[in-house]
């Protein structure tokens, strides 16, 4: 029994979960089953894992662990409808939200496939599912999901956001844990962007000092439709996302904008892919943060632009400001084009903050951690500057102070 | 004010000052002038506290207090600033929010409440005037796309604002046309009173007709070779440096 354990990590992990209890029919499980026996977890010999090792999920006890902590003003929206998920769950508040489902029977939870094994292992051990739909004439028009994490436990949601066509909506997705929590956190989701529609998802990541937050989103869009995604990494041991938006119909727009603040060991890992398979679309992308001790920064961003795919303006961008000298970065921007007549760019830069400009600074009087601070509000205001949402904005530039206060 | 005695000091292992020994009053303007490599940039990076450079002897008292001994942020907070020859583009940072957090910081230091907005748009009014600074600049980045002219400007708007015990100019009318470098003299004399002073390091005459000073020092190699009222500058300006290098080279 040793022996197969260690030939694969995948089914060890699996074996200490609890398995799902949602109504998933059995061929829908066993198509995961099967998945989950065929594979294992990424490897750093996986090219898409080169940078983030995986290994560290081995030590997690999930002992269901909780902290005294109490979680407070974890939401951050006043106008959102909210979901709590706490550790992982479905806190039921048997208040009805007009095109949100949290419950669920055989017949309409939705069976979709991801990717990956840990699109399986999300499935069957699913811990929650929850389906968010905004429609024209639909009252419902944010919804804030507030995940919290106080136990040391999986946390293994599923979640489906359809804004249907001409529709606008917001979802802020909103990670939180109590400071030293080591929970898992595996979400997969799945976004469809109908026509005309225009979609925004917040994500905050503001996780315990020693959680695992694995995500996938898988979003489509179609034609004339507008989809945002701001994704803020601000604590936790890993986060690793990986987006993928295939843009379907003409004359869409995607905007991908991300910060991330890492101290302590944070390891923060964004795989961005964006798909153009037809013309006449608008992608940009900023991704701007700073690393300090001996965190680690990942950045992979993918640009496809298919071969009928003309007059794409894609534009791709990221930037990191290392704070220590054992700090890391690793910045792939990349950009495959198949089509011959497109605007694209992409660019990458890695350096330190400008020591004349500190000291500039302090020459009027400020101190030379106020410097730090002002500097790096500057750098990454780029990025809150595209965030429309007045209040996620001030909850991230908070963040940021706080990073260099705690 | 202060008082340097015998400053010796190194960069990267080369001697640039030799014994430099300078003392200025409350009240007075001193200008200090020199050929190239002199050590006048040295001087003023010195006095701001940068940390390139290796003090091997001398002293430096500002106000009573052992200014070497002081960090480049309680220099300032003490009330020393200086003007810098060539002002850093931040992009990002507001000039008036960063103002307002230097402002507030050196309050903060002195034991004072912040200031409140009011009172520093009202302050920012009326010493952007002095410079005659766009109150558009004001709010702008800091000196991202300013001109030459304008970050000079900056520099005075800025030392206006904080209001400093001395004052040092390094090389502030460098890249300055007549007509900046009037705006910039202006603002600098309206400054003045008898409770501050002001150091202004200078290539050339043009500026001290603008600023008229109490002392002019010729620096030359690291050591003040030779100190007057405002007619040596005119008589260095006719004359070059040669003949104050000759002078030494026979005594």
């Amino acid at each position: 029994m040793e022996e197969v354990l260690k030939q694969n990590k995948l089914h060890s992990l699996s074996a200490i979960l609890t398995p799902t209890n949602l109504p998933f029919s059995a061929s829908f499980l066993e198509q995961n089953n099967t998945l989950l026996e065929q594979l294992d977890l990424p490897t750093r010999k996986d090219e898409n894992w080169k940078y983030t090792n995986l290994n560290g999920l081995k030590k997690l006890s999930l002992d269901k662990g909780a902290s005294n902590e109490v979680l407070e003003n974890t939401s951050i929206s006043s106008q959102a409808h909210k979901i709590v998920i706490k550790n992982g769950v479905v806190i039921d508040s048997n208040q009805a939200i007009e095109g949100v489902r949290t419950k669920w029977s055989d017949k309409n939870l939705p069976e979709v496939m991801g990717s990956g094994a840990l699109d399986a292992l999300n499935v069957l051990h699913c811990s929650a599912a929850i389906e968010i739909e905004f429609s024209q004439d639909g009252t419902t028009k944010e919804v804030e999901l507030v995940f919290e994490n106080t136990i040391n436990t999986h946390s293994f949601p599923r979640i489906f956001i359809t804004c249907k066509k001409g529709s606008k909506g917001t979802v802020i997705l909103n990670y939180q844990g109590s400071s030293e929590n080591a929970s898992f956190s595996n979400v997969s989701s799945f976004v469809e962007v109908e026509e005309n529609a225009n979609l925004s998802i917040h994500k905050i990541h503001k996780n315990g000092l020693n959680a695992f937050d694995l995500q996938r989103e898988y979003v489509s869009q179609g034609s004339n439709s507008t989809f945002t995604i701001n994704t803020f990494c601000l604590s936790g041991k890993m986060t690793r996302n990986d987006l993928y938006i295939k843009v379907k119909g003409n004359n869409c727009e995607t905007f991908m904008n991300g910060a991330y603040t890492l101290k302590g060991k944070s390891h923060c890992d964004n795989h961005t892919t964006v798909d153009h398979e037809v013309a006449h679309c608008y992608s940009k992308e900023l991704y701007k943060g700073v690393v300090d001790d001996f965190a680690t920064n990942v950045f992979n961003g993918k640009v496809f632009v298919r071969k009928d795919a003309q007059k794409i303006n894609a534009f791709q961008s990221n930037a990191n400001i290392l704070l220590s000298e054992t700090g890391t970065v690793n910045s792939k921007p990349e950009l495959e084009i198949y089509a011959d007549d497109v605007k694209c760019s992409h660019g990458s830069t890695t350096g330190q903050l400008d020591d004349e400009a500190v000291f500039y600074l302090r020459s009027r009087g400020l101190s030379e951690k106020a410097a730090k601070e002002l500097l790096v509000k500057a750098f990454l205001g780029e990025v809150l500057e595209e965030i429309d949402h007045e209040e996620v904005r001030s909850y991230v530039d908070g963040q940021i102070e706080l990073h260099f206060t705690a | 004010m202060i008082e340097i005695k015998n400053l010796h000091a190194n960069i990267e292992g080369k001697e640039i000052l030799k014994g430099l020994t300078l003392n200025v009053k409350a009240g007075e303007v001193h200008a200090i002038m020199g050929p190239n490599g002199a050590g006048k940039s040295t001087l003023a990076s010195i006095l701001a506290g940068r940390e390139e450079y290796e003090i091997t002897a001398g002293e430096i008292t500002f106000d009573g207090a052992d200014l070497l001994e002081l960090s480049t942020e309680e220099r300032a907070r003490e009330g020393l600033f200086l003007a810098f020859q060539y002002p850093v583009e931040i992009p990002g940072v507001s000039n008036v929010n960063f103002l307002r957090t230097a402002l507030n910081e050196i309050r903060e230091a002195k034991g004072q409440d912040p200031i409140s907005a009011k009172e520093f748009m009202a302050l920012v009014r009326e010493k952007s005037k002095i410079v005659e600074l766009d109150s558009k600049l004001a709010s702008r980045s800091v000196n991202e796309g300013f001109s030459g002219g304008e970050k000079k400007r900056n520099e005075i708007f800025q030392m206006a604002m904080l209001n400093p015990k001395l004052a040092v100019l390094d090389e502030t009318d460098s890249g300055l046309d007549i007509d900046a470098l009037r705006i910039v003299a202006k603002g600098v004399n309206s400054l003045k009173s008898p409770k501050n002073a002001s150091i202004v390091i200078t290539h050339y005459q043009r500026l001290l007709d603008h600023i008229v000073p109490d002392f002019v020092h010729v620096l030359y190699d690291g050591r003040i070779v030779k100190t007057g009222g405002k007619e040596l500058a005119l008589e260095l300006e006719d004359k070059g440096y040669d003949w104050i290098k000759e002078e030494l080279q026979v005594s």
